[in-house]
């Protein structure tokens, strides 16, 4: 039995000639994790996978120990938003999330309050004797969330959860799936809004032609990358002066200086090495440094070295 | 937007079972059907060969001299349920309550949330599978039924009881099987499409067109009708007259029955294919 909470081994998934997924070892554990990768990446066919509702070619996929495929016992633990869903049942929210709730196994007795509670989890309870077909993109994804938080799993699966929602929705739900993670729970959310899911974790999976192609926390995914040297850009009075300064040491790459923006911006493939050295140039006093950063250590420049999009 | 409170909250209640969860997705199916209007005018007129039905019984006990026009024995209730199938009322059933009942899932993408919820694809196959499956015997064992009772009730004895025991039996199970076949073959339609209207289409052209191809296909071949057992509307009228015990009545009724069978098998194959199929998750 694994002792983390999802683990795939060698998992591959065909879809008759065309391979969705490619050998992937992975493993997740409590906590948020972001699946990242352009489209045909194999994002959404590893959620299914992790998620029951499909089954590998090749290798294995378990969830708390056990396959997920047509596994109903694991689907207790499951909650999966789905990225479309179109609404057409005539029905009102808190009656399809009734429904839903009842569907997730949870007694008929208690799930108008269970259903209730999850409106409110997402901010819709005031529309819930709303038609469904009625309600917007950014309500109906978050009545998609509701409906997979509801029954309380341990594992969430989010599939672009913030398609539809308005800037402050987008807030919110970030602030939920953090504090979810925090719980305890194992969160996974598939997304290619690079800044938002920096809101949400560090820790990332990147996909590309159904291969995982790094996974872990981003800083130190961006640490290991050799063949793209680090970017440091630095803000002072005197960057003249600064940049003679830094020109004497090893590791440096190529090193430009701009008077008119008051900036150095040097490339390396040691920034430790140089943080350090600049923070000594300020503690004995002989630089002063307005402002210090690493455009490329974030997940939009490891994303665009590893994908190439 | 309110900002909520952010506090975890666990669910510590009571967990339903797997039946109970079968019967929530039949129960919401249900629910929306009887709630529209073209659904409840057509189970009315559904009703309407029943209320002839029952008109000719209280005739033919008031007057003797009809009578002898019409025989009310155990056969009258499986010349009813044929006609059922032959006038139409069961195709039109199955395809109002079948048709959609898959195809709209598929084309919603709630499949992949209900396949994603604590119950399996069968499960979520007979919960599709009992509102069509209820609407058939409301316009087949339930009209058979009325038809029983009123005879009973104007009858002065229990003759015809007396005469055919099994009788209640045989209209209790011709319409089951009846419906089981409509209901598994209609949902098999359903998924293989993402259109309630296509499906509907393939329902009718698959059961009337059955007989059609191979009429049409046993003509070239200057032979006689195809047999009952070869087209999905004459199979189950036939399959009657085994239930009824009268082997020498029908057409081929074990071969009618064996073809059925088949059919329902063939159905359940498409259906668990499409529903372990990737297109599900697609």
């Amino acid at each position: 039995m694994s002792a983390s909470v999802i683990a795939l081994r060698g998992a591959s998934r065909w879809y008759g000639n065309v391979l969705g997924l490619s050998r992937v070892d992975l493993t997740f554990e409590p906590g948020v994790t972001a699946l990242l990768g352009p489209n045909g990446a194999g994002k959404s066919t590893l959620l299914k996978l992790v998620t029951g509702l499909l089954k590998p070619s090749a290798g294995s996929v378990e969830v708390f120990g056990e396959p997920p495929f047509a596994n109903a016992k694991i689907y207790k633990k499951l909650g999966l938003v789905p990225e479309e869903e179109d609404f057409r049942a005539r029905v009102t929210a808190i009656e399809w999330l009734e429904y839903l709730v009842r569907l997730s196994g949870v007694d008929g007795a208690l799930a108008p309050e269970v259903a209730r509670r999850a409106l409110d989890d997402v901010g819709l309870s005031e529309a819930a004797e709303r038609r469904v077909t009625a309600f917007s993109r950014g309500m109906k994804q978050r009545l998609r969330i509701a409906q997979a938080v509801a029954h309380d799993p341990e594992v969430l699966v989010f599939d672009e959860p913030l398609t539809g929602l308005d800037p402050a929705g987008r807030r919110e739900i970030i602030d939920r799936i953090r504090l979810w993670g925090a719980a305890g729970k194992t969160v996974i959310v598939s997304s290619h809004i690079l800044h938002e899911v920096e809101l949400m974790t560090r820790e990332v999976v990147l996909m590309t032609a159904g291969k995982v192609m790094a996974s872990g926390n981003i800083h130190e995914i961006r640490q290991l990358m050799d063949a793209h040297p680090h970017h440091i850009l630095i803000t002072t009075p005197d960057p003249r002066q600064l940049a003679a300064r830094l020109l004497q040491e090893e590791g440096l790459h190529s090193i430009s200086y701009s008077e008119e923006r008051a900036q150095v911006e040097l490339v390396t493939r040691e920034p430790d090495h140089f943080y350090r050295l600049v923070a000594g140039f300020v503690l004995d006093g002989t630089t002063t440094i307005e402002e210090i950063s690493s455009p490329d250590d974030n997940l939009e420049a490891v994303f665009h070295y590893l994908v190439g999009k | 937007m309110p900002l909520h409170d952010l506090s975890y909250q666990r669910f510590d209640g009571a967990r339903t079972s797997r039946a109970e969860r079968i019967v929530a997705i039949a129960r919401t199916t249900i629910t929306q059907l009887v709630k529209r209007r073209a659904f409840l005018m057509l189970l009315s007129i559904c009703w309407i060969p029943v209320i002839v039905r029952a008109v000719l019984i209280y005739v033919s006990r008031q007057f003797p001299q009809v009578a002898v026009a019409m025989t009310v024995d155990a056969q009258l209730w499986r010349q009813f349920l044929e006609q059922q199938i032959i006038l139409l009322p069961v195709l039109l059933i199955a395809l109002y309550t079948g048709a959609s009942a898959i195809a709209s899932d598929f084309a919603s993408g709630a499949i992949v949330i209900y396949l994603s919820k604590p119950i399996s694809r069968l499960d979520y196959c007979i919960g599709k599978a009992l509102p069509v499956m209820s609407a058939l015997l409301v316009v087949t064992l339930v009209p058979a039924f009325a038809l029983l009772i009123v005879q009973l009730s104007l009858a002065e004895d229990f003759a015809l009881l007396k005469e055919s025991p099994f009788l209640p039996v045989s209209v209790l199970l011709y319409s089951l099987w009846i419906c089981l076949f409509f209901t598994i073959v209609v949902l098999a339609v359903s998924s293989l499409t993402r259109s309630g209207r296509v499906a509907g289409a393939g329902f009718f052209a698959l059961v009337l067109g059955s007989k059609m191809v191979f009429f049409v296909a046993l003509t070239q071949l200057r032979l006689n009708d195809p047999p009952a057992f070869l087209s999905l509307m004459d199979a189950p009228a036939d399959a009657g007259y085994l239930f009824f015990g009268n082997l020498a009545g029908g057409d081929a009724p074990a071969l009618s029955m064996a073809s059925m069978a088949t059919v329902m098998a063939l159905a359940i194959l498409v259906l668990r294919r499409r529903l372990t199929a990737a297109e599900v998750a697609s």
